[in-house]
Order: C-alpha cells, then structure tokens, then sequence
C-alpha cells in the first residue's frame, strides 16, 4: 500500500516563495480565522492537530485528525467547532500561494477546494468506527488512515510513520478507555499486525489490514504538496 | 410558440413545502418550485439515489424517508443523517472510496436541483439557491448530533435523542401531532442510524414503554404524557 508520491499541485518553489507566509502554532494552540477573509484558508505544511465539536451539553469528540497536506477553511470555525494543534504545526495561507496568472489560479483554488471537501468528508469513517466497529477496528481503521494519508504526502518511509499522538487523545478519538486502547494495541502487536516503538509505528501488510478493519480507501488524488521539507 | 412543460407537482409533495416553508422560503418561491417541478425521480425500499456527477448531485427529497448511510464489505450498514420531506442532500457517484451513499428507506421522491434551478428564471433561482443550501447547511448540525450520539450515548440514550430530534424536524414541518409523529422505519433500520443491533434497539422499544416514556410501533410514535417530552429532553445527551 506504500505509494510513492506523485507530483503535488503546489510546487516546492511556490512554497518557498510564500515561506514568509507560515504561520507557526505550538501544541495546544488553537487555529482560528483572521479578519481578513483572504486569510482563511490555510494548507498544512507540518505537525498534526485535530477538528473537535462541542455539543449543547458541553460534551467534546474529536470529529477528525488535521495531517500534513491537508487544507483547512478557518471560517467555518466557531466556539463550539474549533480546530486544536496536538504538536508544533506550520501552515500556509493559500492565498499566499496563488499563482498570478488566472488559469494556474483557477487550478490550484480547485485543488485546495477538493482537499476542504475530502477533509470534512472524514466525519464519516469517524461516525462508522464509533457506531459499527469494535476495539480492534477501530484502532487499525484509524492507524491505517494516519498511514494513507502520511503516505500520499510522502512523510511514511515503508510502512513505518511517525505518531505523536498520547494514548489519551487517541482513546477520546475512538471513544475508548486508555486501558482499552492500550490492550489492544498490545494484543495487534502480538499478533505481528503492527510494531511500536519510540513515538514510530509500523503497519505490516496494510493492505490485508484494510479489509479486515473495513478500511474504506480513498481514490488516489494528486496531494496538495509533498514532503520536501520533511 | 413552444409550449411551457407541466408541472408534475402532486399534493403528495406539500409536506416537503412546509418544511421549506418553516426553514423561512417565502410563499412565492415556493409556488415557483411548485411550477418547475417536471420530472421527478421515484425510488423504492433500499435503492441507491445515484450520484452521476463526480461532485455529486444535489436533490431534495420530496415524499418519503432516505438516509445517507456507508454499508461496509462485512455487510453492516452505518446510517449518518436521515433524510426527509423538504431535506436537501447531495447525492455521490457510485464506486469505491466514496463516503456515503443516498438511499431510499420507504418509497422515496426526488426532485433534482440543478436540473430545476436551470429552468428557474434567475429572479427567483436566487432565492431558492439560498434558501436550499441553507436547507444543506442545517443538516450539518444534524450530521455531528449523531456523531455526538455515538460517541457519549447509551442505547436508551440514543433512541430517545434520535426520537426528539426527529419529533423536533417534523415540527417544523408541521408533521406532528401534538406529541405522536410517523415513524415509518423498521427496527432493523433504527438499529443502522443508532449503531446498535436490531435486538438492542428492539430491547430499548420495550424498556422506554415500560418506563412510561415513549410508544413505538404501527408505524407512530407517541411520547406518553405531557411530561415524558420534558424529562426525556432533560435525561438526553444533547
């Protein structure tokens, strides 16, 4: 299932060039809208954060996690809809990247559209692994997700991907406790599934993996970026 | 002098205007959307409303139930919103990696948008355009009610927070009867929107009667008592 990388939309020169237009986040930063509206979207260029929802009860659940390469649209964000850095994270404004001419124009606003859209869509493999998975899926279906996603940006080296997730947001993701998770990611290792080992994780044979955890796969697209900087 | 095509607009529909109607469409839109209805797509139990376009296909749901649901290889199926009379919702292509499909629950009537919006003269396309992707935004918030549900809920929990927020959207359509409202799902389908099993569900049915709080079955359900609404909406997740 390891990919390798195709091209990216977004070239390493286009990135340079917008280099001073990163935003830097610290771990537990909230990502939250500027009032200039060019401002709002935003590309993640490195570290990890994640999507969480308040209900009217003040109940949270993460609705999804927020990796290199993904897109973000910053105004649609609210009190009870927020977006959290879980690490340090980098990310730029897209409308910093914008090529002049309107037909590269036109293309790359498209692309970064579809990653918006594919982003939100993850909603639904969170609602499928909380209402019709149990322990073991669920924590395969999520890692196996972390690893497609790493890997189409290029931030996997075989099937092995950095996780600086804690065992705490990984159980609240999954709607797990600590010691569930924790037993069952003892019990996949003793089944040779995955090896674990300083804050790296390794997947072996992700694609028999992908349909014992009901793993939906996404059509490959062409990635927002790749890991140049990685 | 070319001749304007019927409306094929049947009263069977009216529901799905009085929802609009409640999510604020003014009167004359909506007798526009009466005229601009020409073909409509009819659909049985458990058919898949196709998607075509590779950015899916918006309709609005005219009669019937429909869900967007994800039926996995294993063959269990997880229901995320459900769709009724007077709910916009985008329908995607079939194959492989898509996220949800739409699917028809009872007998089902669609009404594809772009296909009426592009007959529409533009001073009340407008109109419509936004007072339907407000209808889609709406259900947004409905979406992540049932992520909620799955994350916090118990069973009983659950059925009961689906049953008011079910009670709540047909309210506005002004499909309820004091505190009775249709139900025409089954058990089993119950079971797929609440990520129980349908023994579970059918074992919740019972105690929730028993509890004096809510009756469920020939198709109806009925809160019990004036109060029942009340201490169901104080015991429920949210």
């Amino acid at each position: 299932m390891a990919r390798s990388p195709g091209p990216s939309a977004l070239d390493r020169r286009q990135i340079q060039s917008a280099w001073n237009a990163i935003r830097h986040y610290r771990a537990g930063a909230a990502l939250a809208a500027t009032a200039d509206q060019g401002a709002r979207q935003l590309i993640v260029v490195s570290g990890w954060a994640c999507e969480i929802r308040r209900s009217p009860d003040g109940r949270r659940q993460i609705v999804s996690f927020v990796l290199p390469g993904d897109a973000l649209d910053l105004g649609v964000l609210s009190p009870e809809r927020d977006v959290h850095a879980l690490t340090r994270l980098e990310a730029i404004e897209v409308a910093r990247l914008l090529p002049e001419e309107p037909v590269g124009r036109a293309e790359v606003e498209e692309v970064v559209q579809q990653a918006i859209r594919d982003r939100e869509d993850r909603v639904f493999d969170q609602m499928v692994r909380l209402g019709r998975m149990n322990a073991k899926e669920r924590v395969l279906n999520l890692l196996l997700e972390f690893h497609d996603r790493l890997s189409a940006v290029g931030l996997t080296n075989q099937d092995t991907f950095r996780l600086p997730l804690t065992q705490e947001v990984f159980a609240d993701a999954l709607g797990l406790s600590l010691v569930h998770v924790n037993r069952t990611l003892s019990q996949l290792r003793g089944e040779g599934k995955i090896v674990l080992g300083c804050g790296e994780i390794t997947i072996l044979r992700p694609q028999t993996l992908a349909e014992a955890a009901s793993y939906l796969r996404r059509p490959e697209g062409r990635p927002l970026l790749s890991a140049m900087w990685g | 002098m070319p001749q304007l095509p019927r409306s094929s607009w049947s009263s069977e529909y009216e529901e799905a205007l009085r929802a609009l109607q409640g999510a604020g469409l003014s009167p004359s839109a909506l007798d526009a959307l009466r005229r601009l209805v020409v073909r409509v797509e009819r659909y049985r139990t458990g058919d898949v409303v196709p998607g075509y376009r590779a950015q899916g296909r918006p309709v609005l749901v005219l009669a019937g139930w429909g869900c967007e649901a994800r039926t996995l290889a294993n063959g269990r199926r997880q229901i995320f919103d459900l769709l009724l009379a007077g709910d916009v919702a985008v329908c995607r292509p079939a194959g492989d990696g898509q996220p949800y499909q739409v699917c028809a629950l009872t007998r089902l009537v669609a009404l594809d948008l772009q296909e009426v919006l592009g007959g529409a003269p533009s001073s009340v396309s407008a109109e419509l355009r936004e007072g339907l992707a407000e209808r889609l935004r709406a259900r947004e918030a409905s979406r992540y009610d049932q992520l909620a549900r799955l994350r916090h809920a118990s069973a009983d929990e659950r059925l009961v927070s689906l049953l008011l927020a079910l009670h709540r959207r047909l309210r506005d359509a002004g499909a309820t009867q004091g505190d009775s409202f249709r139900l025409p799902l089954t058990q089993a389908q119950l079971a797929d929107a609440l990520g129980l099993s349908a023994v579970h569900v059918n074992r919740t049915v019972k105690r929730l009667r028993r509890l004096g709080l809510v009756e469920m079955g020939y198709g109806a359900v009925r809160f019990l008592g004036p109060d029942a609404l009340d201490v169901l909406r104080r015991g429920q997740p949210g």
